[in-house]
Protein backbone atom coordinates (compact mmCIF):
# COMPACT_ATOMS: atom_id res chain seq x y z
CA UNK A 1 0.00 0.00 0.00
CA UNK A 2 2.52 2.51 1.10
CA UNK A 3 4.64 1.26 -2.25
CA UNK A 4 1.57 2.53 -4.50
CA UNK A 5 1.11 5.43 -2.68
CA UNK A 6 4.49 6.49 -2.92
CA UNK A 7 4.63 5.38 -6.73
CA UNK A 8 1.45 7.10 -7.24
CA UNK A 9 2.27 10.32 -5.97
CA UNK A 10 6.19 10.20 -8.11
CA UNK A 11 3.73 9.01 -11.20
CA UNK A 12 1.91 12.09 -10.90
CA UNK A 13 4.91 14.72 -10.30
CA UNK A 14 6.49 13.21 -13.43
CA UNK A 15 3.04 13.62 -15.23
CA UNK A 16 2.79 16.83 -14.32
CA UNK A 17 5.84 17.65 -15.68
CA UNK A 18 5.08 15.81 -18.94
CA UNK A 19 1.81 17.54 -19.13
CA UNK A 20 0.10 14.27 -18.35
CA UNK A 21 -2.04 15.31 -15.30
CA UNK A 22 -5.67 14.98 -16.54
CA UNK A 23 -4.69 11.29 -17.38
CA UNK A 24 -3.37 10.34 -13.79
CA UNK A 25 -6.28 12.25 -12.04
CA UNK A 26 -8.44 9.38 -13.02
CA UNK A 27 -5.94 6.89 -11.24
CA UNK A 28 -5.59 9.56 -8.42
CA UNK A 29 -9.48 9.06 -7.57
CA UNK A 30 -9.05 4.93 -7.31
CA UNK A 31 -6.13 5.49 -5.01
CA UNK A 32 -8.45 7.60 -3.07
CA UNK A 33 -10.90 4.58 -2.83
CA UNK A 34 -7.77 2.79 -1.51
CA UNK A 35 -6.99 5.18 0.98
CA UNK A 36 -9.77 4.98 3.12
CA UNK A 37 -8.10 1.36 4.76
CA UNK A 38 -4.69 3.21 5.25
CA UNK A 39 -3.71 4.02 8.83
CA UNK A 40 -3.14 7.72 9.86
CA UNK A 41 -0.01 6.88 11.47
CA UNK A 42 1.54 5.30 7.95
CA UNK A 43 0.30 8.13 5.72
CA UNK A 44 2.84 10.36 8.08
CA UNK A 45 5.41 7.75 7.48
CA UNK A 46 5.18 7.76 3.92
CA UNK A 47 7.76 9.66 1.77
CA UNK A 48 5.42 11.89 0.35
CA UNK A 49 2.53 12.65 2.80
CA UNK A 50 2.31 15.97 1.30
CA UNK A 51 0.56 14.81 -1.14
CA UNK A 52 -1.44 12.45 0.82
CA UNK A 53 -2.26 14.51 3.02
CA UNK A 54 -3.45 17.06 0.37
CA UNK A 55 -5.41 14.43 -1.02
CA UNK A 56 -6.81 13.53 2.03
CA UNK A 57 -7.94 16.98 2.41
CA UNK A 58 -9.33 17.10 -1.08
CA UNK A 59 -10.76 13.55 -0.71
CA UNK A 60 -14.60 12.97 -0.18
CA UNK A 61 -13.18 11.45 3.30
CA UNK A 62 -12.40 14.74 4.75
CA UNK A 63 -15.47 16.56 3.92
CA UNK A 64 -17.83 13.55 5.87
CA UNK A 65 -15.72 14.52 9.12
CA UNK A 66 -16.32 18.08 8.71
CA UNK A 67 -19.96 17.96 8.00
CA UNK A 68 -20.00 15.22 10.70
CA UNK A 69 -18.33 17.76 13.19
CA UNK A 70 -20.79 20.40 11.93
CA UNK A 71 -24.00 18.72 12.17
CA UNK A 72 -23.60 17.48 15.65
CA UNK A 73 -21.85 21.03 16.85
CA UNK A 74 -24.50 23.60 15.84
CA UNK A 75 -27.38 22.07 17.13
CA UNK A 76 -25.10 22.25 20.50
CA UNK A 77 -24.13 25.56 20.21
CA UNK A 78 -27.80 26.37 19.32
CA UNK A 79 -29.56 25.32 22.31
CA UNK A 80 -28.62 28.42 24.44
CA UNK A 81 -28.58 29.02 27.88
CA UNK A 82 -31.17 31.91 29.58
CA UNK A 83 -29.57 35.21 29.21
CA UNK A 84 -27.70 34.95 26.28
CA UNK A 85 -27.77 37.79 23.95
CA UNK A 86 -29.96 36.55 20.58
CA UNK A 87 -27.22 37.95 17.91
CA UNK A 88 -29.85 37.71 15.24
CA UNK A 89 -32.31 40.08 17.04
CA UNK A 90 -29.56 42.20 18.45
CA UNK A 91 -27.20 45.30 17.22
CA UNK A 92 -24.48 47.04 18.81
CA UNK A 93 -23.16 50.23 16.79
CA UNK A 94 -20.63 53.04 17.01
CA UNK A 95 -21.02 56.45 16.12
CA UNK A 96 -18.20 58.65 15.43
CA UNK A 97 -17.74 62.59 14.01
CA UNK A 98 -15.28 62.62 11.34
CA UNK A 99 -15.25 66.61 10.53
CA UNK A 100 -18.58 67.12 11.55
CA UNK A 101 -19.98 63.91 9.67
CA UNK A 102 -21.78 61.43 12.42
CA UNK A 103 -20.49 57.74 11.19
CA UNK A 104 -22.34 54.93 11.98
CA UNK A 105 -20.93 51.39 12.10
CA UNK A 106 -22.09 48.34 13.52
CA UNK A 107 -20.31 45.40 14.75
CA UNK A 108 -21.14 42.34 13.74
CA UNK A 109 -19.98 39.77 16.16
CA UNK A 110 -20.61 39.81 19.75
CA UNK A 111 -21.84 37.62 22.58
CA UNK A 112 -23.16 38.22 26.40
CA UNK A 113 -25.14 37.40 28.97
CA UNK A 114 -27.64 38.96 30.69
CA UNK A 115 -29.63 38.38 33.48
CA UNK A 116 -32.43 40.30 34.80
CA UNK A 117 -34.54 40.10 37.47
CA UNK A 118 -36.68 42.77 37.34
CA UNK A 119 -38.11 41.66 41.30
CA UNK A 120 -34.41 41.78 42.14
CA UNK A 121 -32.60 44.19 40.35
CA UNK A 122 -29.34 44.26 42.56
CA UNK A 123 -29.07 40.82 41.72
CA UNK A 124 -28.71 41.08 38.10
CA UNK A 125 -25.43 41.23 35.87
CA UNK A 126 -24.09 41.45 32.21
CA UNK A 127 -21.57 40.59 30.59
CA UNK A 128 -20.80 41.97 26.75
CA UNK A 129 -17.89 40.08 24.79
CA UNK A 130 -17.54 42.31 21.30
CA UNK A 131 -15.10 40.64 18.75
CA UNK A 132 -13.09 44.23 17.69
CA UNK A 133 -12.37 42.73 14.14
CA UNK A 134 -16.47 42.52 13.42
CA UNK A 135 -16.49 46.58 13.20
CA UNK A 136 -17.93 47.36 9.82
CA UNK A 137 -17.11 50.26 7.24
CA UNK A 138 -19.04 49.49 4.98
CA UNK A 139 -15.31 48.98 3.14
CA UNK A 140 -12.76 46.74 3.56
CA UNK A 141 -9.95 49.52 3.08
CA UNK A 142 -11.67 51.29 6.36
CA UNK A 143 -12.51 47.54 7.84
CA UNK A 144 -8.30 47.02 7.84
CA UNK A 145 -8.16 50.02 9.06
CA UNK A 146 -9.52 49.90 11.91
CA UNK A 147 -8.30 46.33 13.01
CA UNK A 148 -4.76 47.78 12.63
CA UNK A 149 -1.90 48.59 15.21
CA UNK A 150 -3.66 52.02 15.83
CA UNK A 151 -6.63 51.32 16.23
CA UNK A 152 -8.30 48.07 17.73
CA UNK A 153 -4.97 46.51 17.08
CA UNK A 154 -7.66 43.44 16.72
CA UNK A 155 -5.35 40.86 16.04
CA UNK A 156 -3.53 41.01 20.32
CA UNK A 157 -6.93 42.32 21.44
CA UNK A 158 -9.91 40.67 19.39
CA UNK A 159 -12.20 41.45 22.37
CA UNK A 160 -13.73 44.00 23.56
CA UNK A 161 -15.53 43.19 26.80
CA UNK A 162 -18.44 44.77 29.54
CA UNK A 163 -18.61 43.36 32.45
CA UNK A 164 -20.98 44.74 35.06
CA UNK A 165 -19.93 45.12 39.08
CA UNK A 166 -23.55 46.21 40.39
CA UNK A 167 -26.43 47.14 38.83
CA UNK A 168 -29.05 49.34 40.52
CA UNK A 169 -32.20 50.42 39.55
CA UNK A 170 -34.05 53.28 38.55
CA UNK A 171 -37.45 53.23 38.45
CA UNK A 172 -39.53 51.12 36.67
CA UNK A 173 -38.36 49.81 33.61
CA UNK A 174 -34.85 51.48 33.87
CA UNK A 175 -31.22 50.64 35.42
CA UNK A 176 -28.20 51.52 35.75
CA UNK A 177 -25.21 48.91 35.03
CA UNK A 178 -21.87 49.96 36.44
CA UNK A 179 -18.82 48.15 35.30
CA UNK A 180 -15.39 47.98 33.74
CA UNK A 181 -15.49 48.20 30.08
CA UNK A 182 -12.02 47.47 28.65
CA UNK A 183 -10.53 47.39 25.16
CA UNK A 184 -7.35 47.18 23.96
CA UNK A 185 -5.90 45.66 26.95
CA UNK A 186 -6.99 49.14 28.93
CA UNK A 187 -10.31 49.07 31.47
CA UNK A 188 -12.23 52.15 32.16
CA UNK A 189 -14.89 52.07 34.66
CA UNK A 190 -18.09 53.31 33.49
CA UNK A 191 -21.98 53.66 34.02
CA UNK A 192 -24.97 52.85 31.57
CA UNK A 193 -27.59 53.72 31.69
CA UNK A 194 -30.36 51.34 30.44
CA UNK A 195 -33.94 51.07 29.60
CA UNK A 196 -35.47 47.58 29.74
CA UNK A 197 -38.78 45.85 28.25
CA UNK A 198 -39.89 42.29 28.87
CA UNK A 199 -42.75 40.65 26.64
CA UNK A 200 -43.59 36.96 26.75
CA UNK A 201 -40.24 36.26 29.34
CA UNK A 202 -37.86 38.05 26.17
CA UNK A 203 -36.40 41.53 27.84
CA UNK A 204 -34.59 43.34 25.35
CA UNK A 205 -32.29 46.32 26.72
CA UNK A 206 -31.41 49.38 25.21
CA UNK A 207 -29.15 52.30 25.66
CA UNK A 208 -26.00 54.61 24.65
CA UNK A 209 -23.12 54.96 26.27
CA UNK A 210 -20.49 58.07 25.60
CA UNK A 211 -16.30 56.67 25.41
CA UNK A 212 -13.11 58.31 24.63
CA UNK A 213 -11.13 56.57 21.90
CA UNK A 214 -7.69 58.14 23.89
CA UNK A 215 -8.80 56.30 26.85
CA UNK A 216 -8.21 53.24 25.13
CA UNK A 217 -5.42 54.13 23.01
CA UNK A 218 -7.65 53.63 20.23
CA UNK A 219 -6.27 55.89 16.58
CA UNK A 220 -3.34 57.76 16.21
CA UNK A 221 -2.86 60.96 17.52
CA UNK A 222 -2.50 62.16 14.16
CA UNK A 223 -6.60 61.02 13.33
CA UNK A 224 -7.26 63.33 16.03
CA UNK A 225 -8.35 66.55 14.07
CA UNK A 226 -10.14 64.64 11.65
CA UNK A 227 -12.31 62.04 14.00
CA UNK A 228 -13.60 63.24 17.26
CA UNK A 229 -12.55 61.80 20.41
CA UNK A 230 -15.89 61.10 21.71
CA UNK A 231 -17.42 57.69 19.91
CA UNK A 232 -21.09 56.80 21.24
CA UNK A 233 -21.73 53.14 21.52
CA UNK A 234 -25.69 52.47 20.90
CA UNK A 235 -27.05 48.52 22.22
CA UNK A 236 -30.34 47.07 21.40
CA UNK A 237 -29.36 43.60 22.97
CA UNK A 238 -32.41 40.98 23.06
CA UNK A 239 -31.99 37.89 25.76
CA UNK A 240 -33.03 34.69 24.05
CA UNK A 241 -35.81 32.61 26.31
CA UNK B 1 -22.66 102.95 -41.26
CA UNK B 2 -21.81 100.24 -39.23
CA UNK B 3 -18.33 102.19 -38.74
CA UNK B 4 -20.47 104.54 -37.49
CA UNK B 5 -20.85 102.45 -33.99
CA UNK B 6 -17.62 101.94 -31.84
CA UNK B 7 -16.06 98.67 -31.59
CA UNK B 8 -16.03 98.63 -28.12
CA UNK B 9 -19.74 98.82 -27.93
CA UNK B 10 -20.54 95.84 -31.03
CA UNK B 11 -18.17 93.94 -28.99
CA UNK B 12 -20.61 94.57 -25.76
CA UNK B 13 -23.36 93.43 -27.48
CA UNK B 14 -21.82 90.15 -28.31
CA UNK B 15 -20.31 89.65 -24.07
CA UNK B 16 -21.61 87.43 -21.65
CA UNK B 17 -22.56 89.63 -18.51
CA UNK B 18 -19.93 90.09 -15.73
CA UNK B 19 -22.09 87.73 -13.51
CA UNK B 20 -22.15 85.18 -16.31
CA UNK B 21 -17.82 85.48 -17.00
CA UNK B 22 -17.32 84.93 -13.16
CA UNK B 23 -19.51 82.71 -12.52
CA UNK B 24 -18.20 80.42 -15.75
CA UNK B 25 -14.33 80.57 -14.42
CA UNK B 26 -15.17 80.01 -10.66
CA UNK B 27 -16.89 76.87 -11.93
CA UNK B 28 -14.22 75.71 -14.13
CA UNK B 29 -11.43 75.85 -11.32
CA UNK B 30 -13.83 74.41 -9.12
CA UNK B 31 -14.43 71.48 -11.71
CA UNK B 32 -9.95 71.23 -11.86
CA UNK B 33 -10.18 71.28 -8.12
CA UNK B 34 -12.83 68.50 -7.56
CA UNK B 35 -11.92 66.21 -10.63
CA UNK B 36 -8.04 66.49 -9.04
CA UNK B 37 -8.82 65.78 -5.51
CA UNK B 38 -11.16 63.31 -6.97
CA UNK B 39 -8.62 61.20 -9.04
CA UNK B 40 -6.12 61.17 -5.87
CA UNK B 41 -7.70 60.37 -3.15
CA UNK B 42 -9.37 57.50 -4.28
CA UNK B 43 -5.95 56.31 -4.91
CA UNK B 44 -4.52 56.87 -1.57
CA UNK B 45 -4.04 54.56 1.52
CA UNK B 46 -6.64 55.24 4.34
CA UNK B 47 -5.40 57.99 6.14
CA UNK B 48 -6.34 61.12 7.66
CA UNK B 49 -5.56 63.35 4.58
CA UNK B 50 -7.60 60.99 2.51
CA UNK B 51 -10.71 61.61 4.89
CA UNK B 52 -10.12 65.09 4.47
CA UNK B 53 -9.79 64.84 0.76
CA UNK B 54 -12.84 63.15 0.72
CA UNK B 55 -14.49 65.92 2.63
CA UNK B 56 -13.05 68.67 0.55
CA UNK B 57 -13.91 66.91 -2.68
CA UNK B 58 -17.14 67.32 -1.54
CA UNK B 59 -17.43 70.24 -0.16
CA UNK B 60 -16.45 71.47 -3.69
CA UNK B 61 -18.81 69.37 -5.22
CA UNK B 62 -21.42 71.39 -3.30
CA UNK B 63 -20.16 74.55 -4.26
CA UNK B 64 -20.60 73.54 -7.84
CA UNK B 65 -23.42 72.37 -7.30
CA UNK B 66 -25.16 75.35 -5.95
CA UNK B 67 -22.59 77.59 -8.05
CA UNK B 68 -24.24 75.76 -11.29
CA UNK B 69 -28.24 76.31 -10.08
CA UNK B 70 -27.44 79.71 -9.39
CA UNK B 71 -26.01 80.16 -13.00
CA UNK B 72 -29.35 78.09 -14.89
CA UNK B 73 -30.91 80.93 -12.80
CA UNK B 74 -29.10 83.53 -14.57
CA UNK B 75 -29.04 81.78 -17.87
CA UNK B 76 -32.85 81.62 -17.70
CA UNK B 77 -33.60 85.47 -16.57
CA UNK B 78 -30.81 86.91 -18.54
CA UNK B 79 -30.40 86.86 -22.67
CA UNK B 80 -27.11 85.28 -23.69
CA UNK B 81 -25.32 87.36 -26.84
CA UNK B 82 -26.72 86.40 -30.09
CA UNK B 83 -23.55 83.55 -31.19
CA UNK B 84 -21.06 84.82 -33.40
CA UNK B 85 -21.14 83.37 -36.95
CA UNK B 86 -20.46 79.96 -37.87
CA UNK B 87 -21.47 76.96 -39.54
CA UNK B 88 -25.04 75.67 -38.39
CA UNK B 89 -23.39 72.16 -37.32
CA UNK B 90 -20.97 74.26 -35.28
CA UNK B 91 -24.14 75.95 -33.89
CA UNK B 92 -25.82 72.76 -33.26
CA UNK B 93 -22.64 70.90 -31.56
CA UNK B 94 -21.54 73.96 -29.84
CA UNK B 95 -25.89 74.30 -28.11
CA UNK B 96 -25.74 70.72 -27.41
CA UNK B 97 -22.54 70.44 -25.61
CA UNK B 98 -23.48 73.77 -23.95
CA UNK B 99 -26.98 71.88 -22.60
CA UNK B 100 -24.94 68.50 -22.00
CA UNK B 101 -22.53 70.77 -19.66
CA UNK B 102 -25.41 72.47 -17.71
CA UNK B 103 -26.69 68.73 -16.86
CA UNK B 104 -23.85 67.67 -15.55
CA UNK B 105 -22.74 69.96 -13.83
CA UNK B 106 -25.74 69.72 -11.76
CA UNK B 107 -26.18 65.79 -11.88
CA UNK B 108 -22.68 65.16 -11.03
CA UNK B 109 -22.50 66.64 -8.12
CA UNK B 110 -25.45 65.48 -6.87
CA UNK B 111 -24.67 61.75 -8.38
CA UNK B 112 -21.88 62.07 -5.60
CA UNK B 113 -23.89 63.04 -2.97
CA UNK B 114 -26.50 60.41 -3.27
CA UNK B 115 -23.71 57.91 -3.72
CA UNK B 116 -21.79 59.31 -0.31
CA UNK B 117 -25.58 58.73 1.52
CA UNK B 118 -25.95 55.27 0.58
CA UNK B 119 -22.40 54.55 1.84
CA UNK B 120 -23.09 55.58 5.13
CA UNK B 121 -21.75 59.34 4.78
CA UNK B 122 -24.08 62.29 5.04
CA UNK B 123 -22.46 65.36 3.75
CA UNK B 124 -21.79 68.06 6.15
CA UNK B 125 -21.17 71.32 3.96
CA UNK B 126 -18.23 73.11 4.83
CA UNK B 127 -18.32 70.62 8.29
CA UNK B 128 -20.79 73.18 9.59
CA UNK B 129 -24.54 72.52 7.53
CA UNK B 130 -25.62 69.16 7.48
CA UNK B 131 -27.23 68.56 4.20
CA UNK B 132 -30.36 65.73 4.10
CA UNK B 133 -29.42 62.00 3.25
CA UNK B 134 -31.30 61.71 -0.03
CA UNK B 135 -31.26 57.55 0.06
CA UNK B 136 -30.59 54.88 3.04
CA UNK B 137 -27.86 53.44 3.77
CA UNK B 138 -27.01 50.44 1.29
CA UNK B 139 -23.91 48.57 0.06
CA UNK B 140 -25.64 47.16 -3.04
CA UNK B 141 -27.21 50.38 -3.81
CA UNK B 142 -23.55 52.31 -3.19
CA UNK B 143 -21.38 50.13 -5.59
CA UNK B 144 -23.72 50.94 -8.11
CA UNK B 145 -24.09 54.68 -7.44
CA UNK B 146 -20.12 54.84 -7.04
CA UNK B 147 -19.57 53.19 -10.84
CA UNK B 148 -22.46 55.59 -11.91
CA UNK B 149 -20.39 58.90 -10.57
CA UNK B 150 -17.07 58.15 -11.95
CA UNK B 151 -18.72 57.25 -15.56
CA UNK B 152 -20.56 61.03 -15.02
CA UNK B 153 -16.83 62.84 -13.81
CA UNK B 154 -15.44 60.44 -17.66
CA UNK B 155 -18.30 62.26 -18.88
CA UNK B 156 -17.52 65.66 -17.66
CA UNK B 157 -13.89 65.31 -18.74
CA UNK B 158 -14.88 64.27 -21.81
CA UNK B 159 -17.54 67.35 -22.38
CA UNK B 160 -15.03 69.63 -21.08
CA UNK B 161 -11.78 68.94 -23.15
CA UNK B 162 -14.28 69.27 -25.92
CA UNK B 163 -15.21 72.43 -24.87
CA UNK B 164 -12.02 73.67 -24.42
CA UNK B 165 -10.80 72.53 -27.05
CA UNK B 166 -13.53 74.30 -29.48
CA UNK B 167 -12.76 77.50 -27.84
CA UNK B 168 -9.38 77.37 -28.88
CA UNK B 169 -10.63 76.48 -32.14
CA UNK B 170 -12.32 79.73 -32.20
CA UNK B 171 -9.78 81.66 -30.42
CA UNK B 172 -6.51 80.36 -32.53
CA UNK B 173 -7.74 78.97 -35.70
CA UNK B 174 -10.63 81.41 -36.70
CA UNK B 175 -9.63 84.00 -35.05
CA UNK B 176 -13.02 85.41 -33.45
CA UNK B 177 -14.25 86.76 -30.12
CA UNK B 178 -15.84 83.33 -28.64
CA UNK B 179 -13.17 82.89 -25.93
CA UNK B 180 -12.81 86.60 -25.80
CA UNK B 181 -16.41 87.41 -24.51
CA UNK B 182 -16.15 84.63 -22.12
CA UNK B 183 -13.44 86.40 -20.38
CA UNK B 184 -12.47 89.19 -17.76
CA UNK B 185 -13.15 92.83 -19.12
Amino acid sequence: MLISQYRRSSESITAEKNGLYPLIQERQSEGEKLQGNVPFFSTLSCPARSTTLVSFITGKKFYSHVRFLFLTLVPVLAIAATGDIDPAKSTLTATFKQEGVAVDAPFKKFSGHIVYDAKNVAASSAMIDVQTASFDMGSDDYNNEVRGKEWFDSATYPDAVFKSSAIKADGANKFTASGTLTIKGKSVNLSVPVNVQTANGISTFDGSIAISRAAFGIGDPSWKDVIEDKVTVRFHLVNTK
Amino acid sequence: MAAAIPASASMNETRYTGTAVSLHWLIAALIICAFTLGWIMTDLEVSPLKLRMFNWHKWVGVTILLLAIVRLLWRLTHKPPAMLPMPAWQRIAAKTLHAVLYVLLLLQPLSGWVYSNAAGYQVVYLGLVPLPNLVAKDKATADVLMERHEFLGWCLLVVVSLHILAALKHHFVDGDATLKRMWFR
